[in-house]
Protein backbone atom coordinates (compact mmCIF):
# COMPACT_ATOMS: atom_id res chain seq x y z
CA UNK A 1 0.00 0.00 0.00
CA UNK A 2 1.44 3.52 -0.99
CA UNK A 3 2.17 5.79 1.68
CA UNK A 4 -0.69 8.58 1.64
CA UNK A 5 0.31 12.47 2.72
CA UNK A 6 -1.43 15.99 2.00
CA UNK A 7 1.06 17.89 -0.70
CA UNK A 8 2.27 21.25 0.02
CA UNK A 9 4.35 23.46 -2.68
CA UNK A 10 5.71 26.03 -0.94
CA UNK A 11 7.54 28.81 -3.20
CA UNK A 12 10.04 30.54 -0.98
CA UNK A 13 12.17 29.43 1.65
CA UNK A 14 10.30 31.49 3.90
CA UNK A 15 7.10 30.05 3.41
CA UNK A 16 8.52 26.54 3.67
CA UNK A 17 10.13 27.22 6.86
CA UNK A 18 6.67 28.75 8.03
CA UNK A 19 5.32 25.33 7.19
CA UNK A 20 8.12 24.02 8.75
CA UNK A 21 6.89 25.62 11.98
CA UNK A 22 3.27 25.21 12.03
CA UNK A 23 4.02 21.01 11.51
CA UNK A 24 7.09 20.53 12.41
CA UNK A 25 7.89 16.41 12.54
CA UNK A 26 4.06 16.15 10.38
CA UNK A 27 5.95 17.58 7.54
CA UNK A 28 8.40 16.15 5.35
CA UNK A 29 10.36 18.02 2.89
CA UNK A 30 10.75 16.63 -0.82
CA UNK A 31 13.65 17.33 -2.87
CA UNK A 32 14.58 14.76 -5.83
CA UNK A 33 12.61 12.00 -4.24
CA UNK A 34 14.46 9.49 -4.78
CA UNK A 35 14.56 8.11 -1.27
CA UNK A 36 11.19 9.21 -0.74
CA UNK A 37 9.37 7.94 -3.35
CA UNK A 38 10.71 4.55 -2.58
CA UNK A 39 9.51 4.95 1.26
CA UNK A 40 6.55 5.89 -0.39
CA UNK A 41 5.81 2.86 -2.45
CA UNK A 42 6.76 1.04 0.44
CA UNK A 43 4.17 2.32 2.74
CA UNK A 44 6.77 3.64 4.98
CA UNK A 45 6.69 7.55 4.68
CA UNK A 46 5.04 8.46 7.26
CA UNK A 47 4.28 11.78 7.92
CA UNK A 48 0.91 13.68 7.17
CA UNK A 49 2.21 16.13 4.75
CA UNK A 50 4.62 16.44 2.02
CA UNK A 51 6.74 19.77 1.66
CA UNK A 52 7.90 19.71 -2.11
CA UNK A 53 10.38 21.99 -1.74
CA UNK A 54 11.10 21.82 -5.74
CA UNK A 55 9.05 24.97 -6.79
CA UNK A 56 11.45 26.70 -4.94
CA UNK A 57 13.94 28.64 -7.57
CA UNK A 58 16.38 30.02 -4.44
CA UNK A 59 16.81 26.65 -3.27
CA UNK A 60 18.72 25.79 -6.81
CA UNK A 61 21.69 27.22 -7.56
CA UNK A 62 25.59 27.00 -7.73
CA UNK A 63 27.77 29.99 -6.86
CA UNK A 64 31.64 30.12 -7.58
CA UNK A 65 33.16 32.50 -5.45
CA UNK A 66 36.93 33.21 -4.59
CA UNK A 67 36.96 32.01 -0.98
CA UNK A 68 34.08 29.53 -1.53
CA UNK A 69 31.68 27.41 -3.30
CA UNK A 70 28.05 27.59 -2.78
CA UNK A 71 25.04 24.93 -3.58
CA UNK A 72 21.48 25.44 -2.96
CA UNK A 73 20.24 21.91 -1.48
CA UNK A 74 17.68 21.49 -4.64
CA UNK A 75 20.86 21.71 -6.80
CA UNK A 76 20.83 17.59 -8.62
CA UNK A 77 23.46 15.86 -9.05
CA UNK A 78 23.45 16.64 -12.92
CA UNK A 79 23.79 20.04 -12.48
CA UNK A 80 26.69 19.23 -10.34
CA UNK A 81 28.24 17.15 -13.05
CA UNK A 82 28.15 19.60 -15.68
CA UNK A 83 30.26 21.77 -14.12
CA UNK A 84 32.78 23.01 -16.42
CA UNK A 85 35.17 24.97 -13.74
CA UNK A 86 38.92 22.72 -14.06
CA UNK A 87 39.42 23.12 -10.31
CA UNK A 88 40.32 20.54 -8.22
CA UNK A 89 37.80 21.24 -5.60
CA UNK A 90 35.26 20.97 -8.38
CA UNK A 91 36.64 18.31 -10.46
CA UNK A 92 36.26 15.92 -7.16
CA UNK A 93 32.46 17.25 -6.91
CA UNK A 94 31.68 16.14 -10.03
CA UNK A 95 34.01 13.41 -10.56
CA UNK A 96 31.94 11.79 -7.49
CA UNK A 97 28.49 12.65 -9.04
CA UNK A 98 29.19 11.14 -12.16
CA UNK A 99 29.86 7.68 -10.10
CA UNK A 100 26.56 7.92 -8.55
CA UNK A 101 23.60 6.28 -9.54
CA UNK A 102 22.45 6.65 -13.07
CA UNK A 103 21.79 9.43 -15.16
CA UNK A 104 17.89 9.29 -15.15
CA UNK A 105 18.51 9.67 -11.23
CA UNK A 106 20.89 12.22 -11.68
CA UNK A 107 18.62 14.67 -13.47
CA UNK A 108 16.29 14.01 -10.50
CA UNK A 109 18.56 13.57 -7.25
CA UNK A 110 19.58 16.46 -5.14
CA UNK A 111 22.67 17.33 -3.26
CA UNK A 112 20.12 18.14 -0.16
CA UNK A 113 18.31 15.01 -0.54
CA UNK A 114 21.73 12.85 -0.77
CA UNK A 115 22.41 14.72 2.58
CA UNK A 116 19.21 14.98 4.78
CA UNK A 117 18.27 11.36 3.58
CA UNK A 118 21.41 9.95 6.03
CA UNK A 119 22.33 7.15 4.65
CA UNK A 120 25.81 6.15 5.98
CA UNK A 121 26.39 5.18 2.52
CA UNK A 122 25.43 8.39 1.11
CA UNK A 123 28.76 9.16 -1.46
CA UNK A 124 28.14 13.10 -1.35
CA UNK A 125 27.97 12.92 2.43
CA UNK A 126 31.42 11.24 2.93
CA UNK A 127 33.13 13.96 0.25
CA UNK A 128 31.42 16.77 1.34
CA UNK A 129 32.50 16.08 4.98
CA UNK A 130 36.31 15.61 3.67
CA UNK A 131 35.83 18.82 1.87
CA UNK A 132 35.57 20.79 5.07
CA UNK A 133 31.67 21.93 4.25
CA UNK A 134 28.93 23.73 5.98
CA UNK A 135 25.55 23.26 6.07
CA UNK A 136 23.01 26.15 6.32
CA UNK A 137 20.03 25.69 7.54
CA UNK A 138 16.90 27.13 7.81
CA UNK A 139 13.94 28.03 10.39
CA UNK A 140 11.38 30.59 10.89
CA UNK A 141 13.64 31.61 13.56
CA UNK A 142 16.33 32.20 11.66
CA UNK A 143 19.58 30.56 9.86
CA UNK A 144 22.28 28.44 11.55
CA UNK A 145 25.17 27.31 10.21
CA UNK A 146 26.92 23.21 11.09
CA UNK A 147 29.84 21.91 9.83
CA UNK A 148 28.55 18.78 8.12
CA UNK A 149 30.83 16.88 10.19
CA UNK A 150 28.27 17.23 12.98
CA UNK A 151 25.41 17.56 10.46
CA UNK A 152 25.08 13.14 10.71
CA UNK A 153 24.05 11.82 13.99
CA UNK A 154 22.71 8.14 13.09
CA UNK A 155 21.33 5.97 10.36
CA UNK A 156 19.00 8.46 8.42
CA UNK A 157 19.39 10.77 11.29
CA UNK A 158 20.40 14.12 11.48
CA UNK A 159 21.12 17.38 13.39
CA UNK A 160 17.89 19.07 11.79
CA UNK A 161 15.25 20.05 14.57
CA UNK A 162 12.07 19.65 13.49
CA UNK A 163 11.35 22.82 12.24
CA UNK A 164 14.23 22.98 10.04
CA UNK A 165 15.37 22.42 6.98
CA UNK A 166 18.75 22.32 5.29
CA UNK A 167 19.13 25.95 2.95
CA UNK A 168 22.33 25.85 1.85
CA UNK A 169 25.82 23.95 1.64
CA UNK A 170 29.34 26.39 1.51
CA UNK A 171 32.61 24.79 0.44
CA UNK A 172 35.96 26.77 1.31
CA UNK A 173 38.03 27.11 -1.26
CA UNK A 174 41.27 25.51 0.66
CA UNK A 175 43.86 28.69 0.83
CA UNK A 176 46.86 26.39 0.86
CA UNK A 177 47.91 23.65 -1.89
CA UNK A 178 45.11 21.05 -1.46
CA UNK A 179 44.34 17.48 -3.54
CA UNK A 180 41.25 15.59 -3.38
CA UNK A 181 40.19 12.38 -3.88
CA UNK A 182 36.78 10.19 -3.16
CA UNK A 183 36.76 6.61 -4.47
CA UNK A 184 33.92 4.18 -3.89
CA UNK A 185 32.93 0.34 -4.49
CA UNK A 186 29.77 -0.70 -5.05
CA UNK A 187 28.21 -4.37 -5.95
CA UNK A 188 27.09 -2.73 -9.01
CA UNK A 189 27.09 0.79 -11.38
CA UNK A 190 23.46 1.58 -9.72
CA UNK A 191 23.75 0.33 -6.44
CA UNK A 192 24.73 2.64 -3.10
CA UNK A 193 28.20 2.19 -1.80
CA UNK A 194 29.05 -0.77 -0.07
CA UNK A 195 32.39 1.62 1.19
CA UNK A 196 33.28 4.90 0.02
CA UNK A 197 36.41 6.64 0.87
CA UNK A 198 37.05 10.59 0.55
CA UNK A 199 40.50 12.38 1.85
CA UNK A 200 41.63 15.98 1.66
CA UNK A 201 45.19 16.72 1.75
CA UNK A 202 46.21 20.12 1.91
CA UNK A 203 49.84 21.16 2.55
CA UNK A 204 51.65 24.65 3.62
CA UNK A 205 54.68 26.41 2.00
CA UNK A 206 56.92 24.47 3.29
CA UNK A 207 55.66 20.98 1.83
CA UNK A 208 53.89 20.07 5.26
CA UNK A 209 50.69 18.30 5.49
CA UNK A 210 48.69 20.47 7.64
CA UNK A 211 45.23 19.02 8.87
CA UNK A 212 44.31 16.11 6.60
CA UNK A 213 40.84 15.16 6.39
CA UNK A 214 40.34 11.21 5.73
CA UNK A 215 36.35 10.34 5.76
CA UNK A 216 35.06 6.90 5.43
CA UNK A 217 31.82 6.11 4.62
CA UNK A 218 29.18 3.19 5.08
CA UNK A 219 31.12 1.58 7.87
CA UNK A 220 29.63 3.46 10.83
CA UNK A 221 26.10 4.89 11.41
CA UNK A 222 27.40 7.74 10.09
CA UNK A 223 30.42 9.27 8.14
CA UNK A 224 33.29 8.91 10.09
CA UNK A 225 36.60 11.02 10.21
CA UNK A 226 40.02 8.63 10.85
CA UNK A 227 41.51 10.34 12.98
CA UNK A 228 44.11 7.88 13.53
CA UNK A 229 44.83 7.67 9.93
CA UNK A 230 44.65 11.56 9.68
CA UNK A 231 47.67 11.57 12.75
CA UNK A 232 49.86 9.76 10.87
CA UNK A 233 49.95 11.96 7.74
CA UNK A 234 49.24 15.35 9.89
CA UNK A 235 53.17 17.43 10.28
CA UNK A 236 54.72 15.25 7.62
CA UNK A 237 56.75 16.50 4.88
CA UNK A 238 54.48 15.33 1.92
CA UNK A 239 57.77 13.87 -0.30
CA UNK A 240 58.41 11.97 2.56
CA UNK A 241 55.38 10.13 2.69
CA UNK A 242 55.92 6.77 1.19
CA UNK A 243 54.50 3.67 0.12
CA UNK A 244 55.13 2.06 3.88
CA UNK A 245 53.32 5.35 5.38
CA UNK A 246 50.41 5.01 3.17
CA UNK A 247 49.45 1.03 3.55
CA UNK A 248 50.27 2.03 7.79
CA UNK A 249 47.39 4.86 7.31
CA UNK A 250 45.06 2.44 5.24
CA UNK A 251 45.73 0.05 8.40
CA UNK A 252 45.17 2.55 10.84
CA UNK A 253 41.89 3.85 9.04
CA UNK A 254 40.54 0.17 8.21
CA UNK A 255 40.68 -0.18 12.35
CA UNK A 256 38.75 3.15 13.12
CA UNK A 257 35.69 1.39 10.71
CA UNK A 258 33.02 0.13 12.80
CA UNK A 259 30.95 -1.36 10.27
CA UNK A 260 28.00 -4.58 10.10
CA UNK A 261 27.25 -7.09 7.74
CA UNK A 262 24.21 -6.47 5.50
CA UNK A 263 22.42 -7.18 2.44
CA UNK A 264 25.63 -5.30 0.53
CA UNK A 265 29.19 -6.60 1.65
CA UNK A 266 30.18 -8.54 5.23
CA UNK A 267 31.28 -6.34 7.78
CA UNK A 268 34.88 -8.05 7.69
CA UNK A 269 34.84 -7.67 4.49
CA UNK A 270 33.84 -3.82 4.34
CA UNK A 271 36.71 -2.98 7.11
CA UNK A 272 39.45 -4.44 4.95
CA UNK A 273 38.15 -2.42 1.71
CA UNK A 274 38.08 0.68 3.39
CA UNK A 275 41.48 0.51 4.23
CA UNK A 276 41.77 -0.12 0.68
CA UNK A 277 39.89 2.88 -0.67
CA UNK A 278 41.93 5.03 2.23
CA UNK A 279 45.11 4.42 0.80
CA UNK A 280 44.27 4.55 -2.76
CA UNK A 281 42.54 8.24 -2.18
CA UNK A 282 45.32 8.82 -0.24
CA UNK A 283 47.61 7.95 -3.50
CA UNK A 284 45.47 10.06 -5.60
CA UNK A 285 45.47 13.54 -3.59
CA UNK A 286 48.88 13.56 -3.32
CA UNK A 287 49.32 12.87 -7.22
CA UNK A 288 46.67 15.46 -7.83
CA UNK A 289 48.55 17.83 -4.92
CA UNK A 290 52.00 17.56 -7.43
CA UNK A 291 49.92 18.48 -10.29
CA UNK A 292 50.67 14.53 -11.58
CA UNK A 293 46.74 14.16 -12.46
CA UNK A 294 43.64 15.88 -12.52
CA UNK B 1 -6.90 18.84 -10.86
CA UNK B 2 -3.44 19.21 -11.87
CA UNK B 3 -2.46 20.06 -15.69
CA UNK B 4 0.35 17.85 -17.31
CA UNK B 5 1.78 19.36 -20.41
CA UNK B 6 2.68 16.25 -22.40
CA UNK B 7 4.14 16.04 -26.13
CA UNK B 8 3.09 19.59 -26.19
CA UNK B 9 -0.69 19.26 -25.10
CA UNK B 10 -2.09 19.92 -21.77
CA UNK B 11 -3.78 17.85 -19.68
CA UNK B 12 -6.19 18.41 -16.87
CA UNK B 13 -5.94 15.17 -15.12
CA UNK B 14 -7.15 14.68 -11.61
CA UNK B 15 -4.75 12.97 -9.37
CA UNK B 16 -3.80 11.79 -6.03
CA UNK B 17 -1.40 13.31 -3.56
CA UNK B 18 0.98 10.13 -3.21
CA UNK B 19 0.64 9.54 -7.19
CA UNK B 20 3.44 9.03 -9.58
CA UNK B 21 3.85 10.82 -13.04
CA UNK B 22 4.87 7.32 -14.39
CA UNK B 23 0.96 6.14 -12.80
CA UNK B 24 -0.87 8.84 -14.22
CA UNK B 25 0.74 8.99 -17.66
CA UNK B 26 -0.27 5.60 -18.03
CA UNK B 27 -3.26 4.97 -16.69
CA UNK B 28 -5.25 8.09 -16.77
CA UNK B 29 -3.55 9.65 -19.92
CA UNK B 30 -3.40 6.46 -21.33
CA UNK B 31 0.46 7.12 -22.68
CA UNK B 32 1.15 2.95 -22.83
CA UNK B 33 4.52 3.77 -24.05
CA UNK B 34 5.55 4.84 -20.65
CA UNK B 35 6.20 0.89 -19.20
CA UNK B 36 5.94 0.39 -15.47
CA UNK B 37 8.40 -2.39 -14.32
CA UNK B 38 10.43 -2.04 -11.08
CA UNK B 39 9.00 1.23 -9.86
CA UNK B 40 12.25 1.41 -8.23
CA UNK B 41 14.24 4.08 -10.32
CA UNK B 42 16.10 0.48 -11.50
CA UNK B 43 15.44 -0.29 -14.67
CA UNK B 44 14.60 2.41 -16.90
CA UNK B 45 11.50 1.47 -18.42
CA UNK B 46 9.21 4.23 -17.17
CA UNK B 47 12.26 6.81 -18.44
CA UNK B 48 10.42 10.06 -20.05
CA UNK B 49 11.78 13.42 -20.68
CA UNK B 50 11.39 16.56 -18.21
CA UNK B 51 12.40 19.40 -20.12
CA UNK B 52 14.55 17.85 -22.45
CA UNK B 53 16.24 15.15 -19.50
CA UNK B 54 15.59 11.48 -18.95
CA UNK B 55 13.81 11.02 -15.62
CA UNK B 56 12.43 7.81 -14.36
CA UNK B 57 8.59 8.69 -14.03
CA UNK B 58 8.46 5.81 -11.05
CA UNK B 59 10.36 8.13 -8.45
CA UNK B 60 8.62 11.78 -8.58
CA UNK B 61 4.96 12.52 -7.88
CA UNK B 62 3.10 13.92 -10.95
CA UNK B 63 2.27 17.27 -8.81
CA UNK B 64 6.30 17.80 -9.09
CA UNK B 65 5.75 17.58 -13.51
CA UNK B 66 3.66 20.45 -13.51
CA UNK B 67 4.56 23.38 -15.50
CA UNK B 68 7.47 21.23 -17.31
CA UNK B 69 7.38 20.23 -20.36
CA UNK B 70 6.74 15.73 -20.31
CA UNK B 71 8.15 14.38 -23.58
CA UNK B 72 6.56 10.29 -24.17
CA UNK B 73 7.25 8.47 -26.77
CA UNK B 74 4.64 8.88 -28.47
CA UNK B 75 5.54 12.45 -28.40
CA UNK B 76 8.15 11.27 -30.85
CA UNK B 77 6.64 9.42 -33.96
CA UNK B 78 3.97 7.58 -35.80
CA UNK B 79 3.56 4.91 -37.58
CA UNK B 80 3.58 6.21 -40.80
CA UNK B 81 6.18 8.90 -39.89
CA UNK B 82 8.98 7.44 -37.69
CA UNK B 83 11.29 9.14 -35.30
CA UNK B 84 14.96 8.63 -37.29
CA UNK B 85 16.04 7.05 -34.17
CA UNK B 86 13.31 4.44 -34.21
CA UNK B 87 14.10 3.99 -37.72
CA UNK B 88 18.16 3.22 -36.79
CA UNK B 89 16.71 1.09 -33.97
CA UNK B 90 14.72 -0.91 -36.39
CA UNK B 91 17.15 -1.15 -39.25
CA UNK B 92 19.69 -2.57 -36.55
CA UNK B 93 17.50 -4.74 -34.42
CA UNK B 94 17.93 -2.61 -31.32
CA UNK B 95 15.54 -4.77 -29.08
CA UNK B 96 13.51 -7.96 -29.28
CA UNK B 97 10.41 -7.99 -27.15
CA UNK B 98 10.36 -3.68 -26.71
CA UNK B 99 9.44 -3.52 -23.32
CA UNK B 100 12.44 -0.98 -22.18
CA UNK B 101 12.46 0.21 -25.75
CA UNK B 102 10.55 3.76 -25.27
CA UNK B 103 13.02 4.64 -22.25
CA UNK B 104 16.17 3.94 -24.10
CA UNK B 105 14.83 5.46 -27.34
CA UNK B 106 13.73 8.69 -24.64
CA UNK B 107 17.15 8.68 -23.06
CA UNK B 108 18.86 7.91 -26.92
CA UNK B 109 17.09 11.45 -27.66
CA UNK B 110 18.60 13.38 -24.80
CA UNK B 111 22.02 12.34 -25.68
CA UNK B 112 21.89 12.46 -29.27
CA UNK B 113 21.16 16.50 -28.60
CA UNK B 114 23.88 16.88 -26.06
CA UNK B 115 26.65 15.02 -27.88
CA UNK B 116 25.63 14.51 -31.63
CA UNK B 117 28.35 12.17 -31.93
CA UNK B 118 29.13 10.04 -29.07
CA UNK B 119 31.69 7.23 -28.78
CA UNK B 120 29.92 3.54 -27.53
CA UNK B 121 31.37 4.31 -24.72
CA UNK B 122 29.56 7.35 -24.08
CA UNK B 123 26.61 5.58 -25.69
CA UNK B 124 26.83 2.63 -23.08
CA UNK B 125 26.95 5.48 -19.92
CA UNK B 126 23.93 7.45 -21.39
CA UNK B 127 21.84 4.61 -21.10
CA UNK B 128 23.63 2.77 -18.24
CA UNK B 129 20.08 3.36 -16.42
CA UNK B 130 18.48 1.11 -18.32
CA UNK B 131 17.87 -2.74 -18.12
CA UNK B 132 17.53 -4.71 -21.38
CA UNK B 133 16.41 -8.47 -20.14
CA UNK B 134 16.62 -9.54 -23.44
CA UNK B 135 20.22 -8.58 -23.55
CA UNK B 136 19.97 -6.27 -26.82
CA UNK B 137 22.79 -4.17 -25.48
CA UNK B 138 25.66 -4.30 -28.45
CA UNK B 139 22.21 -4.24 -30.99
CA UNK B 140 21.19 -1.05 -28.98
CA UNK B 141 24.56 0.65 -29.17
CA UNK B 142 24.74 0.12 -32.84
CA UNK B 143 21.48 1.74 -33.13
CA UNK B 144 22.53 4.50 -31.30
CA UNK B 145 25.27 4.82 -33.39
CA UNK B 146 22.87 4.70 -36.43
CA UNK B 147 20.57 7.35 -35.24
CA UNK B 148 23.50 9.71 -35.15
CA UNK B 149 24.27 9.50 -38.73
CA UNK B 150 21.13 9.71 -39.51
CA UNK B 151 20.19 12.75 -37.57
CA UNK B 152 23.42 14.04 -38.87
CA UNK B 153 22.35 13.71 -42.26
CA UNK B 154 18.72 15.14 -42.10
Amino acid sequence: MRSKFNYLRPVSPQEAAEVKAKYGRRARCLAGGTDLMLQCRHGIFNSEYCLDLTYIPELNYIRVGSNDLKIGPLTTLNQLENLKEEDSLISSIRGTVSQMCTPQLRNLATIGGNLCNASPAADLSTLLIALNATGKILSSSGERSLPLEDFFTGVNKTALEEDEFLSGIQIPIPALRTGHSFSRIGRTVIDIAQVNAAVSLSVDENGIIVDPRIVLGAVAPTPIRSSAAEKALSGIEISRVDDNLIQEAGKLAAADARPVSDIRAAADYRKYVCGVLARRSIEESILKLNGAIS
Amino acid sequence: MIKLNVNGTTYEVEVEPNETLASVLRHRLNFRGVRISCEEGECGSCTVLLDGKPVTSCLMLAMQAEGKEITTIEGLGTMDNLHPIQEAFIEEQGFQCGFCTPGIILSTKALLEKNPHPTPTEVANALSGHICRCGAYPHIIRSVLNAAKKLENQ
